[in-house]
């Protein structure tokens, strides 16, 4: 069968669980090979759109596609396409992670196909744990016995919730790694709440809040795109270098007071905000948060010149994905209700 | 296919947990106290008092054996996966249907040593030996299936334990009480009786003991175990829904 080029179509789909949209007319497409992170605080409808997408729970309105199935009409050719890791991993336990493999592999209908479970067990690097049973294995390894048992068929889309979460950062670096190799030839969807784990491993981002979707680009696109709000932190030293001083002709001043440099600043740079942060010793450290669309740093640099202060640090950055996050997750469309929003947000993360 | 798969899954864990070996060796105990304390006394070759027995504590362990098939992957949350894998939600009951009736059938093989001693003691009519295991395998399927309704309904063993206790009790204990109150019935309420007695698990279990396969009784247990299995089905499938 040829396959599609779009892996996953979802389209309009709603979720409620008694009287509350778990999840509110979402829309995306996920073209074949794409590696798409997943992101959106607790409670606001990732888990429940990853159930949907493998046939466990039914959407309540609006359809999905998964590698060209619909999720009504035939669950079973959804789930042959999936290969599905569960939040939190649950596995057989009694089981060893051979034995759970096989089960899964037979599962799967490629019971007894040698070679598949020997290429996942070295993907995975299972090998030396075959005969050991799951309950005896570190958090780490159980995450990978449960990709192992999801990707055994080779699907060509594998649906991972919070694969990373739990892990100690050794281990979350694998399992990324892993995900990344694994990611080079299928579609993957990662949901998780780690941003860097998606400017990492993922090349495009879906951020959901309260069961709708806000943003949807890649990584960079979004710091680039949410430039409206540009950090600088520039250090000046107090007292200049002994020797510098000694070589010059010309008298290089001490600098009187933290107070003087803000003002300074502040003055070069009118649409920027400037505090004093804690610097080391022998400087002044400053961060300005500029809402304008012009580089400051010439400015800086011109103001450093004709005071004849020693620049020290000079770094821009743009607005990360936390803040970007932070900023699309809990700003309500109305914009007037926020701090109710963020109260409801906050009950909600307390109940799961 | 895949049903027996999860079968086998199933009967594995079934045997890699004491669980198992505790339920088949309690009811191995009790079954040879309660037998040989009565055999005696009546002094005749006959297995009816074993398939009685045998009937009373498959009321208890045919929800011990069902209890944890659904419950348990609810609680640990493998359910999600199993269901999430190809498979057919009615495959999944089927197979864990099919390992605990295997399961009931090891318990069965394993009483096979009374009436082979019976036989040593006197002249055994085996006619009524098949009957009576024929009869307590669909006694001890049907309790299995309610069962397996039971589990499917919580995450919790102990309320699908009690559950299926309450539900195979009544039926198998109902006709019990007729005797006592068939006499409050007036006249026109006299088909109520029928009505009891054709609900009882144990009326048709007697029936069928008694060595004569009627069809009717084949068809009430095959009616029992489908209907809770399809609520079983329905129950899963209801996770869809919610």
């Amino acid at each position: 069968m040829p396959e599609p080029t779009v892996a996953i179509e979802v389209s309009n789909v709603s979720k409620s669980y008694g009287g509350t949209r778990a999840v509110d007319r979402i829309n995306f497409q996920v073209p074949r090979g794409q590696i798409l992170g997943f992101l959106g605080p607790n409670g606001a409808g990732k888990t429940t759109t990853m159930k949907i997408l493998t046939c466990f729970i039914a959407p309540s309105d609006g359809t999905a596609r998964v590698n060209g199935h619909d999720v009504f009409t035939n669950p079973v050719e959804v789930r042959q396409s999936v290969g599905y890791l569960p939040e939190s991993n649950p596995l057989y336990t009694e089981m060893t992670a051979l034995e759970y493999l096989e089960f899964s592999a037979e599962m799967r209908g490629v019971g007894g196909d040698t070679g598949k479970l020997k290429k996942v067990v070295d993907a995975t690097g299972l090998g030396d744990v075959l005969g050991k049973e799951i309950r005896a294995m570190s958090k780490g390894y159980r995450q990978r016995v449960g990709l192992a048992g999801a990707m055994v068929h080779e699907p060509p889309i594998l649906i991972l919730d919070e694969p990373m979460s739990g892990l100690d950062p050794n281990q979350a670096s694998e399992i990324r790694d892993l995900i990344r190799e694994i990611g080079k030839d299928r579609t993957v969807i990662l949901s998780t709440h780690n941003l860097a784990e998606v400017t990492q491993t993922c090349n495009r981002v879906l951020i959901i809040a309260r069961g709708k979707l806000v943003a949807d680009d890649t990584p960079e696109a979004l710091v680039k795109g949410a430039g409206r709000r540009v950090r600088y932190y520039v250090s000046f030293l107090k007292k200049p270098d002994v020797e510098t001083a000694a070589n010059s002709a010309e008298p290089w001043p001490e600098i009187a007071s933290a107070a003087e440099v803000s003002k300074a600043l502040a003055a070069a740079a009118k649409e920027a905000s400037v505090t004093e942060l804690p610097g080391d010793d022998g400087t002044y450290r400053f961060e300005m948060i500029s809402s304008g669309s012009g580089d400051l740093r010439a400015r800086i640099f011109h103001l450093a010149v004709e005071k004849r202060w020693t620049l020290m640090e000079m770094r821009r950055e743009g607005q990360n994905l936390e803040e970007i996050f932070r900023g699309l997750t809990t700003d309500s469309p109305g914009g007037g209700r926020r701090s109710a929003d963020e109260g409801g947000t906050k009950s909600e993360a307390d109940e799961s | 296919m895949k049903a027996l798969t999860i079968a086998k899954r199933e009967l594995r864990s079934y045997f890699n947990s004491p669980v198992a070996y505790i339920i088949v060796c309690l009811f191995l105990l009790i079954l040879g106290v309660f037998f040989w304390q009565t055999f005696f006394l009546a002094g005749r070759a006959t297995c009816r008092d074993l398939f009685r027995w045998v009937a009373r504590l498959l009321v208890v362990a045919g929800p011990a054996i069902s209890m944890r098939l659904v419950a348990e992957e609810k609680r640990t949350g493998t359910f999600e996966v199993l269901v999430t894998m190809p498979v057919r939600d009615r495959d999944v009951i089927l197979g864990k249907y099919a390992a605990a009736v295997g399961l009931l059938v090891v318990m069965l093989v394993m009483t096979f040593g009374y009436p082979i001693s019976v036989a040593q003691l006197g002249k055994l009519d085996w006619g009524p030996v098949y009957a009576g295991y024929l009869g307590l395998l669909l006694l001890g399927a049907s309790y299995i299936a309610i069962g397996i309704w039971a589990s499917s309904i919580t995450d919790n063993q102990l309320i699908a334990l009690v559950l299926s206790l309450v539900i195979g009790g009544f039926l198998y204990f109902v006709d019990w009480f007729l005797p006592l109150i068939q006499g409050f019935f007036p006249d026109w309420l006299q088909w109520m009786v029928d009505v009891i007695e054709w609900v009882s698990l144990d009326y048709h279990f007697q029936s069928i003991m008694r060595g004569v396969i009627d069809t009717r009784d084949l068809v009430y247990f095959t009616s029992i175990i489908l209907v809770f299995l399809m609520l079983a089905f329905r129950s899963i499938e209801s996770r869809k829904w919610k």
